[in-house]
């Protein structure tokens, strides 16, 4: 961290300002894309707008919570959330009738059923660190014993100091 | 030589054990001669060793006498291996010499192996006899002497034991006579202070020097004037009237109190000669004997000066008397030679201004400061006596000796564990006092070799490694000398292929030894004896060795040459103690796989007792090095363990950054898979 007052603060400032900079255009790109992209979906096809847009609110909001490198919420909640549209939006678009679609939407299992999955997205991203904290410490000792014995088996045989 | 085959017990072929003949009563010398110890011969013995009946087992008639010496004084081994090779009439002579089973069994002791004379002996060794005839001495015993003493003097071999009790008569008739032993103790050490010139008179008894001809010619003076009048002053008599043997001469002293006829009294004369190149020689007394006119000098003293010079009350009339008191009283010699008395004595009395400058050096009264003046060491008293008494012995704190007596003289303090003497010997040795000796001494010239020995002596003693020493110096200056280390002192081990051997025997038992093979006598005797490929094979053996196993390696190494080049058979009594010290070098090996697997092997060569197969395993460098090899990559193995342990320790502390990193790396990714799953069933109708 550079110190107040200094060259490299100032420098370091005007790339943070230009970052947020940068971000916010892109925010406002992709929101201009997507309304642009949900107004021409809503005019052609609205259940499918609907689903889309209602169905992918999870994404939406991890999108804009999600601020890490890497951007792994993001990503979980992405894939789950379409992992559970897709089944709903697939024989749609295969027979172009819009009226499947209006039946399974008026129905709030599907609903229930989307948004769970997409939440499934939400369980994985908070779960999966203290999982893999379990495997990561059983893996390290693992390791660490079969150096110790290792270690050993040469300290006798050589004589090396432990 | 001798037959060295009682020390194996081992080795094929090579006769009976050490202790096997004891019980019969008879050692064996040269494989033919036995000497039968249960027959003594007390008649024949000599001061230093004792007489037994021999027996020429291929001559059985021929009449023989061993002499068995002790362990307490040298013998003259060099001197007795001449005589083996020569025979010769008017001495005893030596047939064979070597070491020989004792007469208890236990160990060994030089023996010889003599003519046994034919009558008995001319003198008792100690009681003096009654006078006998100048017709007895002159027809009978002079020309046996002379015939005895011409033959060893052509061999360039001095008797240096010509006295009344070393004669024989050759025959019962008594008509002819022989001149006694000569090997068994030092040159001159069994002779009566009489019986020596008056430098040697003064030395110790085994530091008399080897001499020359001058010597026993001297000797047979004092000889023919103890048998002509019946006895010649004791040693006491004769060492209190050392001053007077100065100043007048020998003769005067011996003569006292005794006429014989005017042609007698010449030949005394030309043998009692002090000087020893006015001393008549053996062709001298053959032109005497047979009437011819010999060279005649006038009887004297040695120097003279021509006003006495006064030291504690007596009064001197040659430096050489200066020199035996100066060394008789140190402290008032000190005191003396602060004054300039004794310089202006030989500058105006004696005329020797040369003399008078060197004293005048050596005494420091150049020295401005009065410090240097008034300190006089024992080293420079030592040297003011040479300088006055350049032929006489060299007297150093209490220690007199010839320079060539040097040998016998050590060789006998380390017999006798002579602590003292052998301190001022290694001074003596050490400060050059005998190189300056041998150089002031007329009996020496100026270019002899024996100087640059002495200078060898010098340098083993200031840079005494383990082959240096003491040690090495008495095994140079007494040729053929047995090795005098405590393990095998009592088997008079004089050859290589025997100390080998004895040595074996010494660890033998049931306990092996306490300390090492090689003890600085070992190692001295050897080095002295053996061959520069010996040497050279030894050194081969050894090098390499690990830090700390040099002596073990060395030792191995060594008795493995000796083992090898001496053919001693199998040595298991030696493999085994030198097991015992091989830790070092098995240590040496990182790997204790492989030691175990090496201590197998070597155990093995123990028990065939053969110590070059203990020596190759010990220096397989194929072995040495896999070691080597394998012992850096595992130390870099271990080193890289070490490192990553303490790597994952501190991962084991602080996991939550990478778990959680890695926790939502693989929440995304199972999403993705669960999406390209759902996708792929969707599109082809699983749902």
């Amino acid at each position: 961290m550079a110190k107040r007052g200094t060259p490299q603060e100032r420098v370091a400032v005007k790339q943070e300002l230009a970052r947020r900079q940068r971000r916010r255009n892109r925010l406002v790109m992709i929101c201009t894309v997507l309304t642009a992209a949900g107004v021409g979906l809503a005019l052609t096809a609205l259940p499918l707008f609907i689903l889309i847009y209602g169905g992918m609110l999870p994404t939406l909001v991890a999108f804009l919570a999600d601020e890490q490198t890497g951007r792994y919420l993001f990503r979980a909640v992405g894939f789950m959330n379409l992992t559970g549209i897709i089944p709903y939006i697939e024989p749609t678009l295969r027979a172009g009738n819009h009226a499947m679609l209006s039946g399974a939407m008026a129905q709030t299992t599907t609903w229930v059923i989307i948004y769970v999955i997409a939440g499934s997205g939400f369980f994985f991203y908070f779960v999966m660190p203290w999982f893999a904290g379990l495997i990561l410490e059983w893996m390290i000792r693992a390791r660490m014993a079969r150096h110790a014995a290792e270690r050993a088996t040469l300290g006798q045989e050589w004589e090396f100091d432990a | 030589m001798a037959n060295t085959a009682e020390l194996m017990d081992e080795s094929p072929g090579l006769g009976a054990d050490l202790d096997g003949p004891a019980s019969s009563g008879r050692a064996v010398l040269d494989t033919i001669f036995e000497i039968d110890y249960s027959q003594r011969l007390q008649s024949l013995d000599s001061p230093q060793a004792n007489a037994y009946v021999a027996i020429n087992t291929e001559r059985p008639g021929a009449k023989l006498f061993a002499l068995v010496a002790g362990l307490d004084v040298p013998t003259r081994a060099g001197v007795a291996e001449t005589l083996t090779k020569t025979e010769g009439n008017g001495y005893l002579n030596v047939l064979a010499a070597g070491p020989a089973l004792a007469p208890d069994g236990e160990g060994r002791r030089m023996a010889f192996v003599l003519d046994r004379p034919g009558g008995g002996r001319l003198r008792h060794p100690v009681n003096a006899g009654a006078a006998i005839s100048e017709r007895v001495v002159t027809g009978v015993i002079l020309p046996g002497l002379l015939e005895g003493l011409e033959k060893l003097h052509g061999q360039g071999i001095a008797h240096r034991a010509v006295r009344p009790g070393n004669i024989f008569y050759a025959s019962a008739e008594h008509d002819r006579v022989v001149l006694g032993e000569c090997v068994s103790a030092p040159p001159g050490f069994d002779q009566p202070v009489a019986h020596e010139p008056l430098p040697r008179s003064l030395a110790a008894r085994a530091g008399r020097g080897e001499g020359a001809a001058e010597c026993d010619m001297f000797a047979l003076g004092v000889t023919l004037v103890a048998l002509l009048k019946g006895a010649v002053p004791t040693d006491d008599v004769v060492q209190a009237r050392t001053a007077l043997r100065y100043q007048s001469g020998s003769m005067a002293v011996f003569m006292s109190g005794f006429d014989p006829s005017a042609r007698m009294k010449e030949l005394l004369a030309g043998l009692l000669q002090d000087d020893s190149k006015q001393r008549w020689e053996v062709d001298d007394v053959y032109d005497w004997l047979a009437g011819r006119r010999s060279r005649s000098a006038p009887i004297k003293g040695l120097r003279d000066g021509v006003r006495p010079f006064e030291f504690r009350g007596a009064r001197y009339g040659s430096p050489a008397g200066i020199a035996h008191a100066f060394a008789e009283a140190p402290d008032a010699a000190r005191h003396t030679l602060r004054e300039r008395g004794l310089v202006d004595w030989l500058w105006r009395s004696c005329g020797d201004k040369d003399l008078a400058a060197r004293v005048k050096v050596l005494t420091h009264l150049d020295a401005k400061d009065r410090a240097t003046r008034s300190s006089l060491s024992d080293e420079d008293l030592a040297l003011v006596c040479l300088a006055l008494d350049p032929n006489g012995p060299l007297r150093f704190r209490g220690l007199s000796l010839m320079p060539d007596g040097l040998g016998p003289l050590l060789a006998t303090a380390i017999m006798n564990e002579q602590v003292d003497d052998l301190k001022v010997i290694s001074q003596v040795i050490e400060r050059g006092l005998v190189i300056e000796a041998v150089q002031q001494s007329a009996l020496f010239s100026r270019d002899d070799p024996y100087v640059s020995t002495c200078r060898s002596h010098q340098a083993y003693l200031k840079f005494p490694g383990r082959d240096m020493g003491l040690e090495r110096c008495v095994y140079e200056l007494n040729p053929g000398a047995p090795c005098m280390s405590e393990m095998v002192r009592n088997y008079c081990v004089t050859t290589l292929h025997d100390l080998g051997q004895a040595l074996n025997r010494h660890a033998g038992g049931d306990k092996v030894p306490i300390g090492r093979p090689r003890d600085r006598h070992v190692i001295a005797f050897a080095t002295d004896l053996m061959s520069p490929g010996q040497m050279q094979a030894v050194r081969l053996g050894a090098v390499g060795a690990t830090q700390g196993a040099e002596d073990c390696m060395g030792d191995l190494a060594f008795f493995a040459c000796i083992q090898r080049t001496e053919k001693t058979g199998a040595m298991r009594g030696m493999a085994r103690w030198i097991r015992s010290r091989m830790e070092p070098a098995l240590d040496s090996f990182r790997s204790s796989t492989r030691r175990r697997r090496m201590a197998v092997a070597l155990n093995h060569a123990v028990s065939s007792g053969n110590l070059t197969d203990m020596l190759k395993v010990m220096r397989n460098q194929v072995e040495r090095r896999s070691d080597t090899q394998e012992f850096n990559v595992a130390r870099s193995r271990f080193n890289y363990l070490t490192n990553e342990n303490t790597r994952l320790q501190s991962l084991l502390g602080d996991y939550s950054a990478l778990a959680r990193f890695k926790g939502r790396k693989a929440a995304s990714m199972i999403a993705f898979v669960l999406f390209v799953v759902a996708s792929v069933l969707t599109v082809t109708g699983g749902f």
